[in-house]
């Protein structure tokens, strides 16, 4: 997918002024994020479970070659096959190649967000291959064109009249009115689509290393149909994406779904060995895992970032994020929103572009309280607002303009000395003089008038506080 | 990307040469296969002994997890059971699976006797290729067309009110997912109180050489909130499932 980090600001903009998503964010806010609290305040050791399944990602991502390693060979025990890509393109190409080999000419989508980072519906779709999201809010949105606007809703803003239009067009039939009968209608247009499928892709919310196995966890039970009804089933994962074992895999089911929907459990877990038995009535004959890159090893190289990587794609740090809640998903440009996205996004699609994405926080900390393996989001998105400023060799591709990096030398080296700290804040009196009135600045000249256009600042004090403190000890 | 090309940046990438030999214990991993098999055991022991407590518990989670949840006494109701929830949803075609507890319940004559038409399409060993494909192919337009899917099941989870079926052979993964409607059959015993005691068994399982190629959790109907957040069952999977606890 191609990124647009870098239009972070017009996109927020745009999605702030239309009412229409404004109320969309609010059932996100109202739906996942109460639902959430409420599943974690019913679960016993709730604590005790974040603090678990924090455990077992520092441990499987410090050990992760060791990991790999063991989940591909028991992938190939179980009778699959693996094959590991160093980026989108080499993921591509090798899907690409089994759906030619296999002359595959549709192929059903079960949600994969590293699908979406693949960009992979469109190259099979060039080689002329029909390819059909199977998720409903998937599917809408794939139908409007457009990329998912949440993790776990990908469709939450259309409207049910929109939703109607989009599926009375494709299936040219007659337009629905109540999401009951819309669902039917999609639920008659795609069972067509599971029943001519030679080929599904899904992603993978676990992978469980000792066992060979990856896991699908659903609510409309698409991924069931994606392993149970095409000839080949192809799952592409994120190499971060795995646990050591099924006692690990239990301890975050647990967490991953009750973070992510409030549920206990989801409709459908899905475990796939392999592909099918020989005796078995149905069921994939070819089973291929495709363990992606991508960048991710930047995460990996970096101590300070490293902990992104234990991230299980529950998007409660979305559901919880103030600023999220207010620009959505489209506005971060790229596969990944919100706070997670902004660390995950500027690293996998380029630091420079990205840069804006860090900076779209007010470091409240609620993603960190809760993020169901407590990856301390605020800290890394400090540390990468740093490193775009600061931390690149090359001055031209950092984020920071030289004019901005100037001005926070020259403040920085005011701050440094009480002398040069006093003469800089009677030259700022000065300035601001003229400007004051009723004990406030209400228009200041650029690039100050970026704040005094929607609020006021407070006038500098007549006198400054070390002027009265000097006079009050001689009294 | 060649595979060792692969591995070996991952590891430059955590600082060192090559994979560690001993990454020590992950903080929930199972003892080894031989204390773990004891553990299984003991799972085994205690599911039975508290199988009545067990069941009463299923019975809410799963109400709770949007079942319909019926109660038999004994394994003889079972198939007058099935035939009123057909008749009830104006069901006239089934398809089953070939769990054997259908057998026992003797649901093929209580399903004739009420009209209703039930299919069991499982191979049989001495099928040549040839009649596997077809009966494959036949299955998967029936499984489309049939208004109930009937099965068995392996365990029911009472922590979170799921069933839990390994495709096998007799056991197809459609039949519990493709019809409008699935009635499922458990009996007492048959529930374990957590996920946790699920993937332990699942573990000594396939250590143990018994593996299957998937394994599925069911927990009620299929559902989705993608058209404006409202719940509506039954997108891809049923609309309406129905589990018959027994004993």
């Amino acid at each position: 997918m191609k990124s647009t980090t870098s239009a972070f600001r017009s996109a927020a903009s745009q999605a702030l002024a239309d009412v229409r998503l404004q109320q969309a964010h609010e059932v996100v806010y109202n739906g996942f994020h109460r639902a959430r609290l409420s599943a974690a305040g019913a679960t016993e050791d709730w604590e005790a479970q974040r603090t678990l399944g924090k455990a077992i990602k520092d441990h499987t991502i410090a050990n992760l070659d060791y990991y790999l390693d063991m989940l591909a060979n028991n992938v190939e025990k179980n009778g699959g096959k693996v094959y590991f890509a160093s980026d989108a393109a080499d993921a591509n190409a090798y899907v690409r190649g089994i759906a030619e080999k296999n002359d595959v000419q549709t192929v059903i989508k079960s949600k994969s967000m590293v699908s979406e980072e693949m960009g992979l519906n469109h190259v099979l779709e060039a080689d002329g291959i029909e390819v059909v999201e199977t998720d409903l809010g998937e599917y809408i949105v794939q139908l409007a064109g457009e990329a998912p606007y949440h993790i776990i809703a990908p469709a939450i803003h259309k409207t049910k009249a929109q939703v109607a239009d989009l599926l009375a067009e494709e299936s040219k039939t007659e337009r629905r009115e109540t999401a009951e009968e819309l669902t039917q209608q999609a639920r008659e247009m795609l069972r067509g689509v599971f029943q001519r499928a030679d080929m599904s892709v899904t992603g993978a919310n676990f992978a469980v290393s000792e066992t060979g196995s990856i896991v699908l966890v659903t609510n409309e039970g698409n991924g069931r149909m994606a392993t149970s009804m095409p000839r080949i089933h192809v799952a592409a994962m994120g190499m971060e994406k795995l646990v050591p074992s099924a006692a690990d895999l239990s301890a975050m089911l647990r967490i991953l779904i009750r973070s992510a929907t409030g549920q206990r459990i989801s409709a459908y877990v899905t475990m796939v060995n392999g592909p099918r038995a020989h005796d078995e009535e149905d069921g994939p004959e070819e089973f291929h895992l495709v363990i992606m890159n991508n960048g991710r090893d930047r995460l990996l190289r970096d101590d300070s970032l490293r902990e992104a990587l234990n991230c299980i794609r529950c998007g409660a740090c979305m559901n919880s994020c103030p600023v999220y809640r207010k620009v959505g998903g489209h506005s971060y440009g790229w596969v990944y929103p919100g706070p997670i996205g902004s660390i995950v996004s500027p690293v996998l699609t380029g630091l420079k572009d990205g840069a804006k994405l860090p900076a779209a926080s007010s470091l409240c900390g609620a993603c960190h309280e809760a993020c169901p393996v407590k990856i301390n989001i605020p800290r890394m998105l400090l540390e990468l607002r740093a490193q775009s400023a600061e931390g690149v060799p090359d001055p031209l591709q950092r984020a920071s303009g030289f004019g901005e990096r100037m001005t926070w030398k020259a403040w920085q080296k005011g701050m440094m000395s009480r002398s040069r700290f006093e003469a800089g804040s009677s030259i700022g009196k000065l300035v601001a003089a003229p400007l004051k009135k009723d004990g406030w600045l209400k228009k200041m000249p650029p690039p100050i008038s970026g704040w005094t256009d929607s609020r006021d600042f407070p006038a500098p004090a007549s006198k400054s506080f070390g002027k009265w403190f000097a006079e009050r000890k001689r009294d | 990307m060649d595979r060792h090309e692969f591995l070996s940046n991952v590891s430059a990438a955590l600082g060192r040469a090559g994979p560690t030999a001993d990454v020590g214990p992950s903080p929930v991993r199972y003892p080894d296969l031989a204390e773990a098999q004891i553990a299984a055991e003991k799972t085994r022991i205690d599911v039975a002994a508290k199988s009545t407590e067990l069941l009463d518990d299923a019975a809410d989670a799963m109400k709770t997890a949007g079942w319909k949840v019926h109660r038999a006494e004994t394994i003889e109701d079972v198939g007058d059971l099935i035939a009123e929830i057909c008749r009830d949803i104006g069901a006239d075609t089934a398809l089953r699976s070939g769990h054997e507890v259908l057998d026992q319940a003797r649901i093929d004559s209580a399903l004739e006797r009420s009209g209703v038409d039930l299919r069991n399409m499982t191979l049989g060993d001495e099928m040549s290729e040839e009649d596997r494909a077809e009966l494959r192919s036949a299955h998967r337009k029936e499984v489309f067309r049939t208004n109930v899917g009937i099965t068995g099941g392996d365990y029911v989870i009472a922590e979170t009110g799921t069933l839990v079926i390994h495709p096998k052979k007799g056991v197809s993964r459609l039949t519990s997912l493709a019809p409008p409607v699935h009635i499922a059959v458990i009996e007492r015993g048959q529930v374990l109180p957590s996920l946790d005691e699920l993937f332990l068994l699942e573990h000594v399982d396939i250590h143990g050489g018994d593996r299957h190629a998937a394994m599925n959790l069911i927990s009620g109907p299929s559902r989705t909130g993608d058209i404006e957040a409202t719940i509506v069952h039954g997108i891809h999977g049923p609309t309406e499932t129905h589990v018959i606890l027994v004993g």
